[in-house]
């Protein structure tokens, strides 16, 4: 499985989540397309005089469809075609409207909005080199906590927590517990979490002031 | 909520969210306003990362008043790496006085309408099947 249908994989499930009401979801996509969406719109709009109205259009996208997600058919594309079709139609129209108020002729290009034929085949001409700076956030988290907490099983129970997984069951095995009776595991992976975000807190609270 | 190091397009939806009481950038604007905590300084606040009080921010806020408000709250905790119970008293905070704002907002329409002053005009309700379009 490449990166690609690693990202679309990833974006139907966040999706299934956001439906079902699920309250890291929102979090979780948004961590998962912003950046890709952003970067990708960047890109293709680079000689526009005013580039912030990329991530403007990108966010708004995005706020549309935490809004409605009903309106995305996962039957008819792809989660990521959807917003990327969305941020570019409301670039376009942000780049027309600017182009009335201000009534001068501006000299970027405005590429034209692709029809939904095509939409599948954008995410693979668009993507690639953005899908490998995918988790660059991601790593920086990692960085800071591992600078903290040093212990290889903490840092595994810290992934896990910073994945959103839930399931006690997952924690317990990379801590051995998997013998003990459930509410004993419950117990001693919520004391394990706890002890590590105290020590992470600390952690934080000792460390120098960044300039 | 702003962080050079994330991409413009977080912080604008951020800032969008920061008025969506569903949301927890309602939840951690309205504490910041009434904690005087400034974006720089909320991450410290809160105990966590800049990265991850932008997470939080992005997440969904769990219901006071439901009974799984405890679950709902560890989770979040958790996906944070914040302490549960710091986070719930915020969001309590922000829920109470929101909750005492509106009381007390109805009770002035009340006050007011007893006295027979005349309320805002009533305007004629939106119409709800526009396009949805932009342009």
């Amino acid at each position: 499985m490449d990166d690609l249908d690693h990202v679309n994989e990833t974006g139907a499930r966040f999706h299934q989540e956001l439906v079902n009401g699920d309250h890291l979801a929102p979090s979780k996509i948004a961590e998962l397309f912003l950046p890709l969406l952003a970067r990708a719109l960047h890109r293709k709009f680079h000689n526009i005089s005013d580039s912030h109205l990329v991530d403007i259009a990108v966010a708004d996208a995005l706020l549309s469809y935490l809004t409605e997600p009903q309106k995305f058919d996962p039957g008819r594309g792809k989660l990521f075609t959807y917003l990327w079709i969305a941020s570019q139609g409301d670039l376009l129209n942000r780049l027309q409207q600017e182009r009335k108020h201000t009534s001068r002729k501006l000299d970027e290009k405005v590429v034209e909005l692709p029809s939904y034929a095509t939409v599948n085949r954008i995410q693979a001409e668009e993507d690639p080199e953005a899908i490998l700076l995918l988790s660059e956030e991601t790593l920086r988290v990692k960085e800071e906590v591992n600078a903290i907490i040093t212990d290889e099983g903490d840092r595994a129970i810290v992934a896990l927590m910073l994945d959103g997984i839930r399931e006690t069951a997952t924690y317990a095995e990379i801590l051995g517990l998997k013998d003990r009776p459930f509410e004993e595991q419950t117990l001693l992976v919520k004391r394990t979490k706890d002890r590590i975000k105290v020590a992470l807190r600390r952690g934080l609270e000792r460390r120098e002031p960044r300039p | 909520m702003t962080n050079l190091s994330f991409p413009l397009a977080v912080s604008e939806l951020v800032k969008r969210l920061r008025e969506n009481p569903d949301y927890m950038a309602y939840v951690l604007a309205r504490y910041q306003e009434q904690e005087g905590v400034n974006d720089e300084n909320l991450a410290e606040a809160l105990g966590t990362l800049p990265h991850l009080a932008i997470r939080l921010a992005l997440c969904r806020k769990p219901d006071t008043g439901s009974t799984d408000f405890a679950t709902r709250v560890r989770e979040l905790a958790d996906y944070t790496l914040m302490d549960e119970s710091v986070l719930a008293n915020i969001i309590r905070q922000v829920s109470s006085l929101k909750a005492l704002s509106t009381a007390s907002e109805r009770q002035l329409l009340s006050a007011a309408r007893d006295r027979g002053d005349p309320g805002p005009e009533r305007e004629s309700s939106p119409e709800t099947n526009k396009p949805e379009g932009k342009s």
